[in-house]
């Protein structure tokens, strides 16, 4: 709408303008307000992205600095004319320690053992060797053979630039340990030949990974710790996969005899309708940042099963999707879930409007198709991108409506909002959004 | 008093002056309104969403209405077209806006006068932001087809 066609608006509603603003605003109430709310209103005249972006750059300066000195204290300590001891040790049970107390096992536990490793080496400023030592289950042909317990021992040679190098491996039931050149210009190196002792107690929360720094010790050592999520009540494992589907109370098979729902409402023609198409050109949609801040679940599927239910007289309908990428989901490729959203098809007896209001006897085995305005229609099959709240094992739209979902219509990552085919997005978009606000 | 303030008083004074339609009462309802925000326990600043407030005064204006059925009507109703305050323009555009329901009046008000967002209407509301779009094209469709109608006659 144009600025003069406002204008005619605001004018044609003919409401005078306030006299007492001003004088309200100067009440003692208003004055002490305002005082409250000065360090609040300052901090929020600056815009957003200036706000978070300056909290950011000077927490990576921080960070950065901080790294900087940790980088000078250990490169400091080398000389160009310092010589690498090895000093090989072998441990069974208990965590192993080299002589500068700088070594420290890191050891994950599940249900199964699993071990993260994470080894942490510390390069001197000029060509030091660096000795890793291989647990003994590892390929053989990588290693020599070391003194003892059958460990095994590699060498690397790396010259170094006083950068500190982080390296990780992934294995299971597996040991190893971190060596360093400390400040006695000393490398120690330790070898695991038995399983180790379980360390750490992992907790049970649904989150993937946790990081934690330690750093009594030089050098710092990462500590990785993967948490098993927790299993999901009732959820039966179909084929590999978890199937989170629920089965409603009510499921209608819809016959051929349809109805509007205008029709019932109004006695009219009882023409057999079809659903909508979505709708072109008109009708804003939400933006894809405010979908992503609204939702817990964001994921692509492809619809598997149609299930038309009713809640409190009205129809639901309910699509079983098998999820094809979890973009932020606690689920997995290949898990199955049950959506419901507003609107869909209900026998004329069970449509709360037609019992409340009467309806034609005519269409008493009649279904009534009530699909609203930017509802959700599902199509069989079809790939999707579903932003979504979940109710304990539902999940819903988080608009309830047809924007809260995306599909897939040209096979190169764009989108087309279900409400509105106008509205493309792009996946590169949707996973942009879901970076910054999640 | 900021700018800001004073756009928000005003807003919420038209949102009030067309349910009560009275410039006195409308501004008592908007202060209250004002008043019961400071007090509201989700107050943060007074820059904050106003939704709270158009809530406050939607609820307000229904208590004036509750009040004023117990109470005995006044001899002279005030009229205040009478008293030259309505500035109208445009009859035929204002007799227009007269024939829509109250709701859809109050959904131009919102969305084209006070100029509020979609998302702020559509939470005041409880309708969805794409709901609203369609109901406010079908309403300036009706508006336009009116005038149209009266300017060929």
């Amino acid at each position: 709408m144009k600025r003069k066609e406002k204008e005619a608006l605001k004018k044609a509603f003919g409401i005078p303008e306030p006299l007492g603003a001003d004088a309200f605003f100067e009440r003692p109430e208003f004055a002490e307000k305002k005082e409250d709310d000065r360090s609040i209103l300052l901090f929020h005249r600056i815009p957003a992205a200036l706000r978070y972006g300056s909290i950011a750059l000077a927490a990576v300066a921080v960070i950065g600095v901080w790294g900087g000195v940790k980088n000078w204290a250990k490169t400091d300590k080398f000389d160009k004319n310092d010589e690498s001891v090895v000093v090989d040790t072998t441990s069974s049970a208990e965590p192993s320690t080299g002589d500068d107390g700088n070594v420290i096992i890191v050891t994950t536990t599940g249900d199964s053992t699993v071990v993260d490793i994470i080894t942490t080496t510390a390069e001197p400023e000029n060509n030091v060797d660096i000795t890793t030592t291989l647990p003994a289950d590892d390929d053989p042909e990588n290693g020599t053979t070391a003194a003892g317990s059958g460990a095994k021992r590699t060498t690397a040679a790396k010259p170094g630039n006083g950068r500190t190098t982080t390296t990780s491996s992934r294995t299971s039931s597996r040991r190893t340990t971190t060596t360093a050149a400390g400040g006695s210009h000393r490398i120690t190196t330790t070898t695991a030949a038995e399983k180790p002792p379980a360390v750490q107690t992992t907790t049970k929360r649904p989150s993937v990974t946790v990081v934690t720094t330690v750093e009594d010790t030089y050098p710092t050592v990462i500590v990785t710790t993967t948490v098993q999520p927790d299993p999901q009540p009732d959820s039966p494992s179909v084929g590999g996969v978890n199937d989170y589907t629920v089965s409603p109370y009510i499921m209608y098979n819809v016959s051929d005899k349809v109805v509007d729902a205008s029709t019932v409402q109004n006695g009219g023609s009882g023409s057999i309708p079809k659903p909508s198409d979505p709708i072109e050109g008109d009708g804003e949609v939400m933006p894809v940042t405010e979908l992503v801040k609204g939702s817990d679940q964001i994921l692509m599927g492809v619809i598997e099963e149609i299930i038309y239910t009713s809640e409190n007289g009205y129809p639901v309908t309910q699509v079983n999707i098998r999820v094809t990428q979890p973009l932020y989901s606690y689920l997995e490729p290949g898990d199955m879930i049950s959506i419901r959203s507003s609107g869909g098809y209900i026998p004329v007896k069970d449509y709360a409007p037609a019992r409340e209001n009467g309806y034609p006897s005519a269409y008493r085995d009649y279904y009534v198709m009530d699909y609203r305005e930017s509802q959700y229609i599902p199509e069989m099959w079809s790939e999707c991108v579903f932003f979504l709240k979940q109710e304990g094992r539902i999940f819903k739209l988080c608009t309830d409506d047809a924007e809260s979902v995306y599909c897939d219509f040209d096979g190169y990552g764009r989108y087309e909002c279900w409400a509105n085919n106008s509205f493309v997005t792009t996946y590169r978009k949707i996973w942009d959004a879901i970076n910054t606000y999640k | 008093m900021s700018i800001d303030l004073k756009e928000k008083y005003s807003k919420i004074y038209r949102y009030c002056y067309l349910r009560v339609n009275d410039r006195a009462t409308a501004e008592d309802i908007t202060q209250e309104a004002f008043l019961r925000f400071l007090e509201h326990p989700q107050y943060q600043s007074l820059d904050q969403d106003i939704r709270i407030l158009y809530t406050i005064a939607g609820n307000l204006c229904k208590d004036h209405f509750r009040k004023q059925t117990h109470d005995e009507l006044p001899e002279d109703i005030p009229d205040d077209t009478a008293n030259g305050e309505r500035l109208i323009e445009d009859i035929s555009l204002h007799q227009a806006l007269e024939s829509l329901s109250p709701e859809d009046r109050e959904l131009v008000l919102l969305r084209y006068v006070n100029e509020e967002p979609l998302g702020v209407i559509s939470q005041l509301l409880g309708i969805s932001r794409f709901a609203i779009d369609r109901r406010l094209r079908k309403i300036l469709a009706s508006l336009r087809s009116k005038l149209g109608k009266e300017d060929a006659v």
